[in-house]
């Protein structure tokens, strides 16, 4: 076994488990610390594959930001974190059934799918550049429309956000 | 505030508030930069007459409990015996020291600092100085002793007081009943005189020990 | 190749190292630059020498008159501290949250260029690392907030995120300046393009790239600067923008309900913290391990660099516990007036002027 497949069976369990935490812990607290985690762990996953930049988006993003949301809307509402999410199964049979079938399938065609394993021999290259390129170029029409979007959604957070005294004098 | 201003504004106080702290950090250097006293290396000398902690000078001290009655609180015990004249030294102002001092404690825990105590000392010994570093880690190391004589000698102090005591009593008993047998050899000599009056024979007790008004 | 190996290794020990020293020194030094901007002297009696005598038990050595071993004394005094544990924390993340923090900076030490190969990690986006990787603390911050089951702790929680994360912005456009000046993420080479004159760092605008007319970047880089470090203290709750932690208000902020070595290790998270931030402005703006000028640098002198780089990392950290004894709290809509009003406007300013200047002067 090789170093990186050492580490990928690492990160794989701490994403595999910290994924188990989150759906199946009573406290949502916890759940939410554990989604974090696995975020962490993707971010891992990315830099195994040699996507460095990749992992730095994924931690600013996941990890710095939605997490830290995620956290802010449990920890802002009321007594939420004193509540513990209802453990009993009213649709034991369906929704087992439903898993299963979901499981099933996705293990075809994990199992069907002729995988084309890539061993790169050359040194590990930044990709900043070409991702950068790839903005600027190819793909400018998307970025554009991914900015205006969020300027929109921006000011759209402020208006909404925005005392409405001054409006009715 | 325009805006431009009020950024202009927050500069400047900043900069007024930096030069001010930037003094001071440069003028610790010199020495009267700094407010703090070093103290245990150096202290700042207290007032002349601050009243902090009593002392006795034990060879003074006649024992004549004024200031253990002048004391408001009284945190001064004194237990004295009586000496055999001529046995202990005169006090540095003359006077004759008649009790051996067995006991003379302080309790600083209890005492108020209001120096009472020492105006009334006749052989001016107990005073107030202006030491006040008397930290203890037990308050009953707060007791202070003066007395010079150790448990021991304080033993002896008493057993010698109470053998001259008993030879005083028994001298006196002599002398009393030397004195009752003088008397009635007289009287029957005289007589022709008036009824014999009955002579008692009671000895006086003699106080020995003087003890202080307050009990531990 | 070799060199560079061994270079590595002892780069990745002095890592270890500096950032429990740099905790050490800066704890002393607050309390030393403190003590004097208010006139007082500080810690004057636990010298080396009497840290030594009352660990063997004897007078041997010269007792200390300065007090350098203070800090010293107080982490041994804190290793020794009983753990304790409140009775409605969490216990599983009470004890998770410090780790998280320490690893987040202790993370961020590692792209640290302090000289060409004391890089213990040289990575090729090793600002944007930096960055992330910071983020990671602020997780760990709101967990102790949340677990210590104290309500000054989690309100201190909430308010330190909230401000870490919107600083972030103006962080992240002033940076972005100096990654479009130098077309790299890379620390070590952000550091190599400052070498020579002073007048080479990218305080002083863009000359080593572009020559004379870099020089037009000047004022924009001194806001940039100003910006940066302003948001920098934000970033690691130092006073003006200690409302996280306010003492009067909040007793402690997040770590209220931790003692012993615990509070030990947030503190030296936050001195990390504050080491990092100031690192960043020093290899972005500063020019790094140069010294500014090119015959010292020249002369190869062993070990001057990353001593170089850390003296400049220490002036600033010098100048933020100067702002911090200085100048009073600010309030929380005074803080977000600041940030949202004023820095994120004059950062956008200095992006697009050295967007113009990117791509009409060169």
């Amino acid at each position: 076994m090789v170093p990186a497949d050492f580490v990928f069976l690492i990160l794989a369990t701490l994403i595999v488990a910290c994924g188990f935490v989150v759906v199946f812990h009573s406290k949502i607290i916890y759940s939410a610390f554990a989604l974090l985690f696995s975020f962490f762990g993707v971010g891992g996953i990315y830099i195994l594959l040699n996507a460095d930049f990749l992992a730095g988006t994924q931690l600013i993003v996941y990890v710095g930001g939605i997490s830290v949301l995620i956290l802010f809307g449990i920890l802002l509402t009321k007594k939420i974190y004193n509540l513990t999410t209802e453990e009993t199964s009213t649709q034991k049979i369906i929704g087992g059934a439903t898993s299963l079938a979901f499981l099933g399938a996705l293990a075809a065609l994990i199992f069907n799918t002729d995988w084309q394993i890539v061993t790169t021999t050359q040194e590990f290259t930044p990709q900043t550049l070409e991702i950068g390129k790839a903005f600027m170029g190819n793909f400018i029409l998307p970025f554009e429309l991914a900015a205006i979007l969020l300027l929109v959604a921006l000011i759209g957070a402020v208006i909404i956000g925005r005392d409405e005294k001054k409006e009715e004098i | 505030m325009s805006y431009f201003g009020n950024i202009s504004k927050a500069f400047s106080t900043i900069a007024t508030g930096m030069k001010i702290t930037f003094r001071h950090f440069k003028n610790a250097r010199k020495p009267d930069g700094i407010f703090t006293t070093q103290y245990p290396h150096k202290a700042v000398p207290l007032p002349k007459f601050s009243r902090q902690q009593l002392h006795n000078r034990i060879e003074d001290c006649i024992g004549c409990m004024k200031c253990a009655n002048a004391c408001p609180v009284s945190c001064i015990y004194i237990e004295t015996v009586k000496a055999p004249a001529g046995t202990l030294s005169d006090t540095s102002n003359g006077q004759k020291r008649r009790l051996y001092l067995t006991r003379y404690d302080i309790d600083m825990a209890k005492c108020m600092f209001c120096a009472l105590c020492t105006y009334p000392c006749p052989t001016e010994c107990i005073t107030i100085n202006s030491d006040f570093n008397f930290i203890k880690f037990e308050r009953k190391d707060l007791l202070y002793k003066f007395s010079d004589y150790s448990p021991e000698q304080v033993e002896q102090i008493k057993q010698e007081a109470k053998l001259r005591e008993q030879q005083e009593a028994a001298e006196k008993i002599a002398k009393a009943k030397a004195a009752a047998e003088a008397k009635l050899k007289a009287e029957t000599e005289a007589k022709a005189k008036a009824e014999v009056p009955q002579v008692e024979a009671k000895t006086e007790e003699v106080k020995a020990e003087q003890k202080p008004e307050t009990k531990e | 190749m070799d060199n560079i190996l061994v270079w590595t290794m002892i780069s990745i020990l002095v890592m270890v190292g500096l950032v429990s020293v740099v905790g050490i020194i800066s704890i002393y030094l607050e309390r030393k630059v403190s003590a004097f901007m208010q006139d007082r002297l500080g810690p004057m009696e636990v010298g080396f020498g009497s840290l030594a005598n009352a660990i063997i038990g004897k007078k041997t050595f010269k007792e200390g008159r300065i007090g350098l071993a203070q800090s010293l004394a107080d982490g041994l005094k804190l290793l020794q501290k009983e753990d304790i544990v409140p009775k409605g924390a969490d216990v599983f993340l009470f004890k998770l949250a410090p780790m998280i923090v320490f690893g987040g900076t202790f993370a961020a030490f590692a792209a640290l260029p302090l000289a060409e190969y004391f890089v213990p990690a040289d990575i090729n986006i090793g600002l944007f690392y930096i960055l992330a990787i910071s983020s990671f603390g602020v997780t760990g911050i709101l967990m102790a907030g949340w677990a210590s089951n104290n309500k000054w702790g989690l309100l201190g929680a909430l308010r330190s995120t909230a401000q870490m994360v919107s600083y972030e912005i103006p962080i992240g456009v002033s940076l972005i300046s100096i990654v479009m000046i130098c077309g790299t993420l890379s620390l070590k080479e952000m550091v190599l393009a400052q070498s020579g004159w002073f007048w080479n760092w990218h305080l002083f605008g863009a000359i080593s790239h572009n020559g004379a007319i870099g020089i037009v970047l000047l004022p924009v880089m001194f806001i940039n600067f100003l910006i940066y470090f302003t948001c920098s203290l934000a970033e690691t709750n130092r006073a003006p923008f200690d409302i996280p932690e306010a003492e009067s208000e909040l007793v402690a902020g997040y770590h209220t309900e931790y003692t012993g070595m615990r509070f030990a290790i947030f503190f030296l998270a936050e001195y990390g913290a504050i080491f990092v931030g100031n690192a960043i402005a020093v290899t972005l703006f500063l020019g790094g391990w140069n010294s500014g000028i090119p015959m010292l640098d020249e002369a190869n002198i062993p070990g001057i660099a990353p001593l170089i780089f850390i003296t400049k990392v220490f002036v600033l950290i010098f100048v933020v516990m100067w702002v911090r004894w200085t100048l009073p709290r600010l309030r929380v809509d005074q803080l977000m007036n600041l940030c949202w009003k004023y820095l994120i406007p004059f950062t956008l300013f200095t992006f697009f002027y050295v967007t113009i200047y990117k791509v009409f002067l060169t």
